[in-house]
This record gives structure tokens, sequence and C-alpha cells, in this order.
């Protein structure tokens, strides 16, 4: 075993053992009744020990698992008095004991973790579902008004897809308050969507810490790509101001970063009467999800023809290429975009 | 009497806590206290002059990245799969925990599935179609509410019927 000299051992147990408050039971050779027992057993149930007795009566967790003639281990089994225990049951040399150890102090620290990580998956779905229903049934009313066409099948068509996502958002790894989380996720939901939709954008999905979008469904007089451009500078704007607030109140900065790409699509209305929702399906659509992924924090990263069709409209000195490796895409020239306060794009 | 082990298996949040609370102590709240590990009850249902003391492992919630070991199946004579009607990728979820608890035990054991917060009507995400197509051959499905007690009881009730006719 552990090379270590017994003041080492000692101190390591001390300081681990002593707080799993372990307590053990050696059963008879029928796998069933204590032979022997030692411990803090007033702990972890009610009822005192005894030789003889049916050890399947100590805890409801253990009915059914008895006889074991293997390990088997269960964790978190809650206690009555709001404690929390780990089961071991070990099968030596033709012995069972079972080993009960106190993980309280442990679980509790988890709790604030699972539970923040719980509530935002929750409160993703919410939004994701508002989103979809709102998004649906605008596009579904603006197709009866007549305002433009969208087969149910799904039309070809040529759109602009932009994605975003918060870079090192750390709420997974920090214990934050589940309040302060939810009033960053708000905040940074509405600076999306606010920029999405004053560019006639569609929010097509929520995942995670992000979204994707597409512009040039619905009718406007500018090109899809100018609007997704306007639409990611116009996030990167407020995300900056958002973050000036936060800075006041000594809250983490938001970093985000956005991929765009264009292209041919097949855009339409899936799912039943009850859940319609919007989708695009396009080669360029996995592209502009795999630039998201790749851009830097306060970077906008755009494939080759979105760029292009920007071409008139902003100072091309802003626009870096760079080559990226793409996975299942392959190399291809990506132009990047470093968002300052001062950035001065259009010409 | 007859004692026998049931779990509650499905995604997180989807009303797991909310329904053996509401079955066991006929009580229920909006606040989402998310359970970790593991939580028995007990409660003794009369079947036909058979008495059955249920125990009821209440587990916590199947996520991607936390899912529920195997080792808490063991022992079951019968389980309740919940998913929430407003989050129709948490059917998905049963139907895994499912494939789990059988390759598990190395037998079928009978299982109830509840499509829990039925009293969610507008944020309702399933069609009576879909609903139609998931009760097909028979298999033991009900619209559920912890909130109302919309069929909780009758779940549990069929589910302890099932284990004692095995
Ligand atoms: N309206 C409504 N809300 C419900 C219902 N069942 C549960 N909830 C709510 O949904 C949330 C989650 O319920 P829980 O019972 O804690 O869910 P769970 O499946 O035990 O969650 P985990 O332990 O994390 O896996 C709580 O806020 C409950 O109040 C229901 O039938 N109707
Ligand atoms: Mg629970």
């Amino acid at each position: 075993m552990l090379s270590l000299p017994t003041h080492l051992l000692q101190y390591l147990s001390d300081i681990h053992l002593k707080g799993l408050n372990p307590a053990w039971i050696k059963l008879d050779h029928d796998g069933l009744h204590i032979a022997e027992f030692y411990g803090d057993w007033a702990y972890y149930c009610s009822k005192p020990l005894s030789v003889g007795m049916a050890a399947d009566a100590l805890h409801p967790v253990l009915f059914g698992l008895l006889p074991m003639t293997e390990n088997f281990h269960l964790s978190q089994i809650s206690l009555e008095n709001d404690g929390f225990f780990d089961l071991d049951i070990l099968w030596h040399k033709g012995v069972c004991w079972l080993l009960f150890s106190d993980v309280t102090a442990i679980m509790q620290r988890f709790q604030d973790m699972q539970q923040t990580s719980n509530n935002l998956h929750l409160m993703n779905s919410r939004y994701k579902q508002t989103l979809e229903r709102h998004m649906g049934s605008l596009i579904v009313e603006k197709v009866h008004s007549g305002d433009f066409q969208l087969e149910e099948e799904g039309v070809r068509q040529h759109i602009t897809t932009l994605f975003v996502d918060i870079r090192s958002f750390t709420v997974f790894n920090e214990a934050h308050d589940a309040q302060v989380v939810m009033s960053t996720v708000n905040q940074y939901l509405d600076v999306m969507l606010k920029s999405v939709l004053s560019h006639a954008g569609i929010v097509d999905k929520i995942t995670g810490d992000g979204a994707m979008t597409v512009f040039g469904v619905m009718p406007h007089e500018q090109s899809s790509e100018i609007l997704a451009f306007e639409a990611a500078l116009m996030m990167m704007e407020h995300t900056l101001a958002l973050n000036a607030k936060r800075a006041k109140n000594n809250l983490e900065q938001l970093k985000i970063g956005i991929g765009i790409a264009s292209g041919e699509a097949v855009v339409g209305i899936v799912g039943t009467h009850e859940r319609r929702a919007f989708t695009a399906f396009g080669r360029h659509v996995n592209l502009a999800a795999r630039l998201e992924s790749k851009a830097p924090a306060g970077f906008i990263l755009l494939d080759d023809p979105t760029k292009q069709a920007l071409r008139n409209n902003y100072d091309q000195q802003s626009f870096d290429l760079t080559h990226h490796h793409l996975k299942g895409i392959g190399d291809m020239p990506v132009w990047q975009v470093k968002y300052t306060s001062d950035l001065w794009l259009p010409v | 009497m007859i004692q026998k082990k049931v779990c509650m298996l499905g995604g997180f949040g989807v009303g797991k806590t909310s329904l053996v609370e509401r079955f066991v102590y006929s009580r229920f709240t909006d606040e989402y206290i998310s359970t970790m590990g593991l939580k028995i009850y007990r409660k003794r249902l009369s079947n036909n002059g058979t008495d059955v003391n249920m125990m009821v492992w209440d587990i916590y919630g199947e996520e991607d990245k936390r899912k529920v070991a195997t080792s808490y199946m063991k022992g079951a004579s019968g389980a309740i799969l919940v998913a929430d009607g407003t989050r129709p990728e948490t059917l998905d979820t049963t139907t895994v925990l499912l494939g789990r608890l059988q390759d598990t035990l190395k037998v079928e054991i009978p299982w109830v599935l509840l499509i829990n917060k039925h009293d969610l009507t507008d944020q309702w995400a399933l069609s009576e179609a879909q609903l139609k197509a998931l009760s097909v051959a028979g298999r033991p499905m009900y619209t559920s509410s912890a909130k109302t007690g919309k069929n909780v009881e009758t779940a549990f009730e069929q589910l302890a019927q099932m284990m004692v006719r095995v």
C-alpha cells in the first residue's frame, strides 16, 4: 500500500476519516445477521444494535439487498436527521461487511451546485419554449396576413445564420446565488433578443448559454448579411454597456463570441398544430455554429460569402483574414472582427 | 405483509419528489428543491385484502453530467417513470432510464409512466395524438399532476396491483 510514515498516515486519517464517522458491521456466514459491529451507530439508526439481529432492520435501504456476495456501493442516502450517508457492502474472504460513512458535509457543498445547474437548465427550457412559441406564432401570423410566404414543406432561400454564446460563464463552477444567475441570464437574453428582433431576425433555438438566429427570412430592404452583422455589432455594444454596469456592482464580466455564415437553406415551419416552430436547415448553418465555437471573446467570425456581401458597406481594414481548420468542414478562410467601443465600421 | 421496493425514475425537475410527497403526505409545494442522492419513503397500501408496504425510492433526477447509477435500481420490484409534459425531451430520458433499469435487473418488472404537470395547460407541449401514440400496446401511462393530485393515487395503486400479481 502507500508507503507513508505512521504520523502522516495518522494525520490524513484524522482529517479525512474522522469526518466520515465510519461505522461497520461484520455479518454472520448467512450474510443476514449481525456478528460484530463497531462505530457510532446511534447516528445512523434509531434502533440499538445487537449481535444476532437481522441487518436489514437497520435501514430501509438494505431491504432486498442482503445476502450480498459481491462489492456494492450506494451513495448519498438520506437519514431521518437530515444527514446523508454512503453505504458500502464489501465481500471479503467469504464474509460480508457493511460500512456506513457520513457524507453530510460533502453533500452540502454539492447541493448548491446541483440546484443552480438544474434551475438554469429549467429556466433555459422555459425561455426556449416561450420564444419558440412567440416566434412560431409571429411567423404563422405573418404568413396568414400575406406578409410573406412560407410553405409548410419548406422553401429554399438565401439566409444568414448567426450563432452567439457566452464565453467563460463560470456559473457552473462557482456556487453562485441562483438569484444572481437568473438576473444575469435575463439581462443577457434581453440584449441578444433586442439585437435580433430589431434587425428582422428570428431566434431559431436557444442552446445552453447561446442562441441560433437567422436573418433574411422576414422581408427587409437590407441584405441578410448586413442585418446579421449589424445585429452582431449591436450585441457586442450592448454587452459592453452591460459589463460597465456589472463592473460597478463587482459582478463577473460577460464575454460573448459570435459566428456568422450565409448560404442557401431550407426554411419552414415544423411541428404539430399545438407546437409550431420555425427551423432552417443548410450547410452554412453548421459552419456558422463552428465559427462561433472558434470565436474568442469579443470577436465576430465570418465566412467568406458573408464578408464579401459586406464589402461596400464597411471599412475593410477592420476585417482580418485568418485560416481555420473547422471540424467536419475542413480548412477555409475565415474573417474576424475584434469589437471595440471605438470601432467605426460603416463607410 | 408484502414489502416492495419502487424506484422513481426520470429527468431532473419533472416532479418525482412532488409526486411521492403528494402520495405519501398529501402535500405539495411550488418550491423546487433538487433531490440529492436518495430518500426512501414508506406507504402502506391495501390491495384486495393484501397489505403492501411500499418503499418508494425517490432518486435524484437524471442529467447529462449526472446519470442515475444502476446500484439504486438493484432489488426494485416496480418503477414509476416520470416525464414532464411541458418539456417533451424528458420523455426520451424515461426511455433511457427504462432501458438501464431492464439491463440492470435482467428481468422485466412492472412500471407505470406518468406525464406530469398536466395542470400547466398553457405550457403543456404534447398533443392528444402524441399521447395516444405513447399509450399504445397497453403501456400503463397516465397524465398526472402532483399539484392537483390527478392520477397520483391511481398510478401507485395500479403499480401495487401489478407487483402483487407478478
Ligand atoms: N404545476 C406543477 N408543478 C409541479 C408538478 N410537479 C412538480 N412541480 C414543480 O416542479 C418543480 C420540480 O419538482 P420536484 O418534485 O422537485 O422534481 P424532481 O423530479 O424531484 O426533481 P429532482 O429531484 O431534481 O430530480 C417544483 O417546483 C415543483 O413544485 C405538477 O404536477 N404541477
Ligand atoms: Mg426530487
